[in-house]
């Protein structure tokens, strides 16, 4: 029946590449599915009494990634991406290298911009559950989704001048 | 430049082909989160010592603050009562995981008192402190339930005195107020062992305290599966279960994730106890029948005005 393999094997690999789009630190994105699994083992009765454990297991990844944002000893130290050292990005063509740098550059945004298109994108959720996780508008939800495909597009352009 | 609609294409087209399928090292990830739990159960058995010493300073005082008869909040013995059931769960899926609940260790029945130590008592509070959380009433130990548990079963949480509770553990809650007013209750949980094994046999115990006069309300929103804040979400297969005392009775059997489930309620007056057993023995449904009788004759001789005694 269920015991941790069973768990990990089930929802792990999903809860860590979610959270690896979500945060900016792969091993962070670790730590924080370890510590959503180590809940979800222990309060097991109770995550299985709601609707959809599989949906409330990504909300738990989802709330403990932006919690991480609120823990003032935690908190990614730089928000603005003028502020972000440059990533090693190869330079290299084709679509694989292409995605590859669309990703190096998503981790420079700031995090309410990098998380509202990561739920949008990767998860698919719409705006309304966003605003509801995030606890803002879904104006701002738009907004910040906005920006941040902003953000993006200018980050691309320029490496792209800065490559020329 | 690229469009704006070119970029998020991108982005779309990265997280799904690289983020999606990334490799994920599992063997990592289940040590380190068997890690995590060592370390979590190291906390709280010592949240529970230090709560223990904390809650016998506490309980006297309580008793000498509030006059006899007057509404009570939770006593400070119940540790646990500041993480919600799964009534709130939902609302907030990671409401703290560092705020585990802090259970009995292993091996602790019901009620058992601790040794008294010797711990100076705290000045008394000049007025009661507002608790949204108060209970009418508070429900008692239930020591022929415990006496009635399968074999072998330790106590694992006990969330103390808290109103806002399934009627029958398993339901799951949506957060919306529940109705009839729920005024008082008390959940506990047993299992074969302390542990994160999943596949072994558990227990959930809920007492329900409803307003005056509404519990036979309250108990046919469990039978009609309408219970407005809490419901099941398995398909139930609808069981008898014969209990001596009990004023109505109902019994179901469901699946949760492959787990199998067998449940029983049974309604004392104002009271309602249900018992939930994951991956029930072969004499699931005769253990719901003997601990729904237990807990009836228990909550019959509690004194209880509820219980109409």
């Amino acid at each position: 029946m269920w015991d941790l393999e069973s768990l990990v094997a089930w929802k792990g690999p999903q809860l860590v590449r979610l959270a690896r789009a979500l945060l900016r630190d792969p091993h962070q994105a670790e730590d924080v599915v370890q510590d959503v699994l180590a809940t979800c083992v222990l309060k097991w009765s109770r995550i299985e009494a709601v609707d959809d454990p599989s949906a409330y297991l990504n909300r738990m990844v989802v709330n403990a990634v932006t919690s991480l944002r609120r823990r003032p000893w935690r908190r990614e130290q730089v928000s603005d991406p003028a502020d972000l050292p440059d990533l090693a990005v190869a330079d290299a063509s084709g679509e694989h290298a292409e995605r590859q740098r669309c990703l190096a550059l998503l981790r420079r945004l700031p995090d309410r911009q990098r998380v509202t298109l990561v739920l949008r994108l990767y998860e698919g959720m719409p705006d309304e559950e966003i605003a509801d996780l995030l606890d803002c508008s879904t104006g701002t939800v738009r907004s910040n989704a906005h920006r941040g495909l902003a953000t993006l597009r200018r980050l691309i352009a320029e490496e792209g001048t800065d490559r020329a | 430049m690229p469009e704006h609609h070119d970029v998020e294409d991108l982005l779309r087209r990265a997280l799904e082909r690289d983020v999606r399928t990334g490799a994920v090292d599992e063997r990592a990830l289940a040590a380190g989160t068997r890690t995590r739990i060592r370390r979590r159960h190291r906390r709280r058995r010592a949240t529970w010592a230090v709560a223990t010493l904390a809650a016998l300073a506490a309980v006297p005082l309580t008793v000498q603050a509030l006059p006899d008869g007057a509404v009570r909040t939770r006593p400070a013995a119940s540790t646990t009562a500041t993480e919600p059931g799964p009534t709130t769960a939902p609302a907030d899926p990671t409401a703290s995981p560092s705020s585990t609940p802090t259970a009995a260790p292993p091996g602790t029945p019901a009620g058992t008192p601790a040794t008294a130590p010797t711990v100076p008592a705290p000045p008394l509070p000049t007025s009661a402190p507002a608790d949204p959380n108060a209970v009418a009433y508070d429900v008692p130990d239930l020591p022929g339930l415990v006496a009635a548990l399968p074999a072998g079963q330790v106590l694992l949480s006990d969330v103390g005195q808290y109103a806002n509770l399934p009627t029958v553990a398993g339901q799951g809650c949506s957060g919306a107020q529940i109705d009839p007013p729920q005024i008082a209750g008390r959940q506990w949980m047993w299992a074969e062992e302390n542990s994160n094994r999943l596949d072994q046999t558990s227990v959930e115990a809920v007492v329900t305290g409803w307003a005056p006069g509404t519990g036979p309300e309250a108990f046919a929103h469990l039978v009609a599966n309408d219970s407005r804040a809490c419901g099941f979400d398995d398909d139930l297969t609808p069981g008898t279960v014969d209990v001596p005392g009990a004023d109505e009775t109902w019994a179901a059997r469901w699946e949760t994730n492959g787990i199998p489930v067998t449940a029983g309620a049974a309604r004392v007056g104002d009271l309602v106890v249900g018992v939930t057993v994951s991956n029930p023995g072969p004499e699931g449904d005769a253990d719901v029948a003997r601990m729904l009788t237990a807990a009836v004759a228990d909550l019959r001789g509690s004194g209880l005005s509820a219980a109409g005694s």
